[in-house]
């Protein structure tokens, strides 16, 4: 049987989705053994593969699909959603509170 | 965003005489500074400012490419250079492979819309393997060039 999950999530960020918060995501996505793509528009890039993310070029407000299918797709997604919904814990983005790091 | 419309010729390196990432970084702004697209007297700056963006996470993205980068005002468009290295520079990759490419970008504070199309740009090409194999061949920055506009106009498919 095979697990599919989907989310649309939306880009906050003011410098949009560049390689610092593409990393994180590669990071997150690799904790996971399900294929997973994020779409925009008519692309769609592996959430696993850096090359293949910055090709998305997701300025700040772009509407992001993301989607896993296999073991674990659900949590995966759920995962990456709250990467977005967290603006990447970027202080620079101002929604967040400072975390008193230095970054 | 064509790569030709941001690399610029005359900073290309095709034999960077580097092994470590700060002798790499330093090699190719110092050669956008000679080819006169940025000023020396920013040279230092924008060196030390690519390298504390490395310490975030590091540019060298694998398959031996690397694209470190930085935002400052001493440019007014997207401005890159390309360097190619035969022994490997030591960029601590996400692979932990040694690179052989690396596009250097500079872009405007205010543009970030551009630095995405210029990353996106490069990244999109880079997936080709043609494209990478072709360019650590190239010998000269004529052959480069030629690469680049090539990959601009889909020849390399």
């Amino acid at each position: 049987m095979t697990y599919t999950a989907q989310k649309t999530v939306r880009v906050g960020l003011e410098q949009g989705l560049h390689m610092v918060p593409c990393s994180l995501i590669v990071r997150t996505a690799e904790r996971f053994s399900c294929e997973i793509q994020i779409q925009k528009e008519d692309r769609s890039a592996d959430a696993k593969t850096m090359l293949d993310l910055l090709t998305l070029s997701a300025e700040n407000g772009s509407v992001l699909v993301l989607e896993a299918r296999g073991a674990e797709a659900g949590e995966a997604v759920k995962a990456l959603a709250r990467l977005f919904e967290s603006n990447f814990d970027d202080p620079a983005s101002g929604s967040q509170p400072a975390t008193g790091s230095d970054r | 965003m064509r790569l030709t419309e941001f690399v610029v010729p005359d900073s290309i390196v095709t034999d960077l005489d580097a092994s470590t990432k700060a002798e790499a970084i330093r090699g190719m702004v110092e050669s956008l500074s000679s080819a006169g697209r940025i000023p020396a007297e920013d040279s230092d700056v924008i060196i030390s400012a690519i390298l504390k963006r490395e310490e975030l996470g590091s540019t060298g993205i694998g398959n031996g490419v690397a694209v470190p980068h930085t935002k400052h005002a001493a440019v007014d468009q997207l401005t890159a250079t390309v360097a190619l290295s035969t022994r490997g520079v030591d960029f601590a990759s996400l692979d932990g492979e040694a690179v052989h490419i690396l596009f250097l970008l500079i872009s405007p504070p205010d543009l970030p819309g551009d630095h995405l199309r210029g990353l996106e740009s490069i990244s999109r090409h880079l997936r080709n393997p043609n494209f990478c194999n072709f360019l650590r061949q190239a010998q000269t920055s004529t052959e480069v060039v030629e690469l680049l506009e090539e990959a601009d106009n889909n020849q390399l498919d």
